[in-house]
């Protein structure tokens, strides 16, 4: 994907792109190659998760479906049109129906739409009915939206939510400095569970490289799960109106390779230990495992925002995001 | 075209006129056919609220109860169920009377109808005081958000349907439609 | 063939006493069915000018989000601020310093993506630096100068408002644009002339109906301008959905969002009042003959679509209940314990769930859909057949695909909700149901197909909308196939896919029926013809436009470009989709532009345009069996009817159109 800035190049993109467009809405480009489209920002964004390809298969398996229906019904309505225009003199077809042409165009199409729906929830419930098994091999991260920003906590070594050991963004007396909101970071080829929750309002957390949406909802714990494919740093967004910011909910979804994630952990591990001495040390707020009454547990916590908006944010050079794109 | 054909079946009972299937002479009055469409769509209504109370009371049965327990007491609902199903009798009386052309007895009915009407919403004000006065307020629990929404929406049916009754009994002898039509509401 | 039905022009008429009517019970308070259409069609027009402002208005900001919005300064300054010019040019290190209306993303973004406000002037200015170093959260960052803003002064759409406007565009265009238009304008006008009756059932209860629209349309346009107490824009600001606990931490900073849900109920208390009316007229007061089976399309499309009202918008108004109790008496049956915003913990009781909003909404808003589109279908069955001078094809098919869209419209309300955190196992068979409605959609395209096969066709301006509806449908109907795939929805999900969706079936289905049906009507509606070639000039514009603006919004919605969003460029994944963005505000300006023909046309021809006969199509619908535009009381012979509505090229008479009421002399139900 180009991510080129908006300047005078931009003009004869534009003019291209128009041409492009043309193209597709007389349907001579409609699929052809999906890669070159998309790397043109005409297709789906690149994918990056072991689903997703599957997702673009049946995005791509209806397109190719409603496509030809499409073409085939206006082929058909503009000959209906030329053929059958006014003419005087002309005797219509004095008919009211036909049940046989009834029956076959309600088959056919049932026939068609029976396929995908099968294919369709095969994909579903894969894709959002069978969480992989907290204590085998994923990474677990719990994401507390509010807004206008995505708070993020890992589970520590004892791969637990709720421990002292946690490390996260939303609790000023675990603040893990170096740790920012509005980023998720996870190894590559590993399935990934997120648990989304709300202080707030709804929001939705939206990963459009991995093929991935889902409300997070206040007063309830939802879960997600992918397994990311690709190293890089991908875009998150927000995809439920949370008010006016609603579009600044912006975010980063950092793939590591599993050496870096490794070390990123460590480093983070190692800050916690310093920062709470002790891992007996509980604190009474947040020792109940997190998903009981997330909410209301914030609002116990409340002072903690306060900081993270006045905060300057690092934006250390290697933070801030290549011009050049997100998905490398 | 035989002009004579068509003005003699104009001049024929319409319920006799076409040669086939059209609903025959109406035997349900409008406004009456319009009353039990106004009333599915109350139905649903109802359903929407009712359906949403039983959601949030299954999402938390122990709370529920517990505040039912605390603050609601038996004794006033049920008056008020009695003075409704009273309320019911007396109307129907009066429709009764109405029928039979007996205007006196008509009034004395509608205006005991509307006058349960007004002990309905008299003793729900009583009801309503005890529990502000005992700090319960719609926002002390859902429980409450149900029960006051629910019965308030219940107390603006009454007045909606004693509205029409006061009028009828201003314009009493006029036909008993006006009376059904509030009959029907409650 | 008015002279053969009805030779008795002014008999007896029944309604003598109605002849004296002031002006107000007349043109204001009237009773009378065809002035309420007309009240509806006028209102909804109003609104339709109204609604399409706003949408200009969202297409500039997301178009030139750095450039002067056209009569910006005119607007208060809760809706609009002001940026101060950007210096043309910009001293190498010069330090810039800005306050963000953005917190900023914390990292990951370049500052160039960061929207400000308020630049501080540097004293010297020099020529052609590059970059400048702008100060972002206390850090310098190198940026190029085309980023820092416009070169002018320009007011631009704050965040606050541009929400406000989404939120009243789609209120406006569905609420008050497309469901009085279709099912208020049409069906009070037709029904009642198609059934050859004199009146609706109940014309007081009509006329309520109506007048209950200009209150709710003021308490929410007076909502719309409200002003917060921060001075920024008070408007509703949660979506034409209007989403707890947004909708109600929204309704405790300003009042505008309980004015939205106050015109919501009483907008929807006038479509149930309505609903009544449609539904006892149709089976109560049909002319002799005027079996159910021999109802025009159009009228049946209303009957069905009051049914969905009578069943649908009561559970809205229990909904919108209980979110004004939340919003006036401090209940939360839609927000949860312990919410905090801004730190603080909202005083609520908690217990309730925002999934349950969602699901009250949608069981009456996806039926609502349909109410908005099953008007339009008949309405177009009606055109084409007559333009086409043939019978419609299948009509008991189509009868029966209506039937079936509306009551499979009942149990799919689901597929809002499949990535909503609801039960993703109940995503299942909503996916299943919705799939299921393709069907009798695609009975019916194939039907009106069918029906232009074999026929004569005249391209009138109404004929050409029609038949736009009809391939628009289409499109939008197969987008929709899109989304009810749940795991592609996944990914489309409030994207401009939606939006795209939205658009080709609201405005590419409804309104292009709409406007085939004034076309078409018009003669009957006001006795004047309207100007032909001004239609399909406006016709003509009107396609190419909203299929500018509105197809190329699938492929923002490939991209990801998810929609409320009023600042998408400052995404990196999204930034390339800007050129794309302006091509569609280059369409809708376009398409609006394009509407002025129309304004042009309607108003010359109410007041200038050549008499309309009685049967200007020829058709054979007992509307055009009346005068036009039909007296009190309608009919001057009670009509009497004979065989079905689509009678067009039958052998049995000489002209291509054989109307209800005439009687043959070998009479024999045909239908
Ligand atoms: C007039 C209004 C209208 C109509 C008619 C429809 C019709 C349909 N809609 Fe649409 N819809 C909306 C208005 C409408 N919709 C609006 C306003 C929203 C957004 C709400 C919001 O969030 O703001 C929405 C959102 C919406 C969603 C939610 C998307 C999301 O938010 O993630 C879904 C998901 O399934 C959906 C599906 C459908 C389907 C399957 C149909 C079907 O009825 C379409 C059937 C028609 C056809 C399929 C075409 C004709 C058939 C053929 C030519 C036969 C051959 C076809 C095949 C073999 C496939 N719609
Ligand atoms: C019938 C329904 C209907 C209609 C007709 C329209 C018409 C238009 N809509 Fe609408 N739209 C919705 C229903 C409708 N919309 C809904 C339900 C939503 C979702 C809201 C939500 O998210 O809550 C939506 C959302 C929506 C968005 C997404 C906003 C966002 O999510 O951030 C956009 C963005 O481009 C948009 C654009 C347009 C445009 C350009 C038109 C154009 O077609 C408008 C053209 C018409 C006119 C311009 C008016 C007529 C003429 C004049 C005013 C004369 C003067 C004009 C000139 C001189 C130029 N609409
Ligand atoms: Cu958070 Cu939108
Ligand atoms: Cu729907």
């Amino acid at each position: 994907m180009d991510h080129g800035r908006r300047d005078g190049v931009n003009r004869r993109a534009w003019l291209m792109k128009t041409m492009r467009l043309a193209g597709l809405l007389t349907g001579f480009t409609w699929g052809g190659d999906a890669r070159a489209a998309g790397s043109a920002g005409w297709w789906l964004p690149e994918n990056a998760s072991a689903h997703g390809g599957r997702i673009d298969a049946l995005f791509t398996l209806i397109f190719v479906v409603t496509v030809a229906t499409m073409i085939l019904v206006f082929a058909f309505l503009a000959y209906l049109l030329v053929k059958y225009r006014h003419r005087a003199g002309r005797r219509v077809a004095y008919v009211h129906g036909n049940h046989r042409l009834e029956v076959l165009w309600t088959l056919t199409p049932a026939v068609m739409l029976v396929v995908m729906g099968i294919l369709s929830l095969r994909v579903w419930a894969d894709v959002s009915l069978n969480p992989p098994d907290s204590s085998g091999d994923v990474t677990e991260v719990e994401v507390l939206a509010q807004q206008f920003q995505w708070n993020v906590r890992y589970p520590g070594k004892d791969r637990r939510f709720g421990t002292p050991d946690d490390f996260y963004t939303f609790d000023p007396k675990h603040e893990v400095k170096s740790l920012l909101p509005n980023r998720v970071t996870v190894p590559v080829g590993r399935p990934v569970k997120i648990y989304l929750m709300s202080k707030d309002v709804l929001h939705s957390f939206f990963l459009p490289h991995m093929r991935m949406k889902r409300d997070a909802v206040p007063g309830l714990r939802g879960v997600i799960y992918f397994t990311p494919t690709r190293t890089g740093r991908f875009d998150l967004a927000c995809a439920e109106l949370c008010g006016p910011q609603h579009y600044s909910m912006a975010g980063m979804f950092e793939v590591l390779s599993q050496e870096q994630y490794d070390a990123w952990y460590q480093e983070r591990l190692d800050e916690v230990a310093e920062q709470i001495g002790e891992p007996a040390a509980e604190e009474p707020t947040t020792e109940e495992p997190a998903s009981s009454e997330p909410a209301a547990e914030e609002g116990k916590t409340q002072e903690g925002k306060a900081d993270e908006a006045d905060e300057p944010k690092q934006e250390e050079p290697a933070d801030t995001r290549p011009a050049d794109g997100a998905t490398q | 075209m035989s002009e004579a054909a068509v003005q003699a079946r104009i001049a024929t009972p319409p319920a006799h006129a076409g040669e086939e299937s059209f609903a025959p002479a109406p035997v349900v009055p409008n406004h009456k056919f319009g009353m039990w469409l106004f009333l599915t769509s109350e139905v649903m209504f109802f359903t929407g609220l009712l359906g949403s109370y039983l959601v949030l009371r299954l999402s938390d049965p122990a709370g529920f109860s517990k505040q039912a327990a605390a603050h609601l007491h038996w004794e006033p609902a049920a008056v008020n169920t009695m003075v409704l199903i009273f309320s019911s009798l007396t109307m129907a009386l009066s429709i009764h009377w109405a029928q039979a052309g007996d205007k006196a007895k008509t009034r004395l009915f509608l205006l005991l109808t509307i006058l349960c009407g007004a002990a309905f919403m008299v003793i729900k004000a009583f009801e309503y005081g005890g529990k502000f006065s005992h700090g319960v307020y719609p926002r002390t629990h859902i429980f409450w958000a149900c029960y006051f929404t629910l019965t308030g929406i219940h107390g603006l049916h009454v007045v909606g349907g004693v509205v029409p009754l006061i009028w009828a009994l201003v314009k009493v002898g006029s036909s008993p439609d006006v009376r059904q039509r509030a009959g029907l509401l409650e | 063939m008015s002279t053969i039905t009805h030779p008795h022009a002014f008999e007896e008429h029944g309604h003598g006493h109605e002849h004296r009517q002031s002006f107000v019970t007349k043109y204001i308070f009237s009773c009378d069915h065809k002035q309420i259409g007309r009240q509806f069609l006028f209102s909804s027009l109003f609104f339709f000018i109204i609604g399409g402002s706003m949408a200009l208005a969202i297409r500039w900001h997301l178009a030139y989000p750095k450039e002067n919005i056209p009569l910006g300064s005119m607007l208060p300054r809760s809706m609009v601020d002001h940026a101060p010019a950007a210096p043309a040019v910009w001293k190498p290190g010069h330090r810039v310093q800005f306050t963000s209306d953005f917190e900023g993303i914390a990292s990951g973004t370049p500052a160039v993506f960061q929207k400000f406000t308020k630049v501080e002037h540097p004293s010297a200015y020099k020529t052609d630096p590059v970059t400048a170093l702008v100060a972002v959260n206390g850090k310098e960052v190198e940026v190029p100068v085309e980023d820092l803003g416009s070169r002018e002064e320009y007011y631009f759409v704050r965040d606050e408002f541009y929400t406000t406007l989404f939120t009243m565009h789609g209120s406006v265009m569905i609420f008050l644009v497309i469901i009085p238009l279709l099912v208020g304008a049409f069906g009070n006008f037709c029904v009642p002339l198609q059934i050859g009756a004199k009146d609706m059932a109940f014309p007081v209860l009509n006329m309520i109906s109506f007048w209950l629209v200009p209150p709710a349309a003021l308490i929410m346009m007076w909502g719309t301008f409200h002003v917060a107490g921060d001075g920024s824009s008070g408007g509703p600001g949660s979506g034409w959905t209007s989403y707890p606990p947004l909708a109600t931490i929204m309704a405790s900073r300003t009042f505008g969002q309980t004015c939205w849900l106050i015109g919501v109920l009483i907008l929807g208390t006038s479509s149930i009042l309505g609903a009544v009316n449609y539904v006892t007229t149709i089976i109560k007061m049909r002319a002799p003959g005027m079996g159910l089976f021999r109802m025009p399309l159009t009228t049946w499309a209303i009957f069905i679509t009051s049914i969905l009202v009578l069943f649908a918008t009561p559970v809205l108004a229990a909904a919108a209940l209980m979110q004004l109790m939340d919003q006036t008496a401090g209940t939360s049956f839609f927000a949860p314990k312990g919410l905090t915003v801004s730190n603080e913990e909202l005083p609520l009781s908690g217990g309730g769930q925002p999934l349950l909003w969602q699901h009250l909404f949608w069981f009456y808003s996806h039926p609502a859909v349909y109410i908005m589109i099953l008007p339009a279908m008949g309405i177009v069955s009606d055109v084409l057949s007559t333009f086409a001078r043939k019978p419609i094809f299948g009509y008991r098919p189509m009868i029966y695909a209506i039937a079936a869209i509306a009551g499979l419209g009942f149990i799919v309300w689901g597929h809002h909700m499949f990535v909503s955190g609801m039960n993703p196992a109940l995503g299942t068979s909503f996916a299943l149901a919705t799939i299921m409605i393709a069907l009798p959609s695609a009975i019916k395209t194939f039907n009106w197909l069918g029906t232009l096969w074999g026929g004569n066709i005249h391209f009138t301006a109404a004929m050409l909308n029609a038949i736009a509806f009809v391939a628009m449908f289409v499109i939008g109907g197969l987008s929709g196939i899109f989304m009810a795939a749940t795991p592609v929805d996944i990914y489309i999900h409030d994207t401009y896919f939606i939006v795209a969706h939205i658009h080709y079936v609201l405005f590419g289905g409804s309104v292009f029926g709409a406007f085939a049906g004034l076309y078409y009507w018009f003669p009957k509606m006001f006795g004047r013809m309207m100007n032909e070639s001004l239609g399909k000039i406006h016709f003509a514009c009107t396609f190419i436009a909203f299929n500018m603006t509105f197809f190329a919004m699938h492929i923002l919605g490939m991209g990801g470009m998810p929609r409320r969003y009023a600042g998408y460029e400052k995404l990196p994944y999204l930034e390339h989709l800007h050129p794309m963005n302006v091509f569609i505000t280059v369409g809708a300006f376009l398409l609006g532009a394009s509407q002025i023909f129309f304004a042009i046309n309607f108003f010359y021809s109410l007041f200038k345009g050549p008499k309309a006969p009685r049967n200007p199509w020829h058709s054979n619908t007992l509307e055009w069996t009346a005068p036009s535009p039909p007296g009190h009381g309608n009919f001057e012979t009670a009509p009497v009817v004979y065989r079905g509505p689509y009678e067009y090229g039958s052998p049995q008479v000489e002209e291509d159109y054989l109307p209800q009421t005439r009687r043959l002399a070998t009479e024999h139900a045909t239908a």
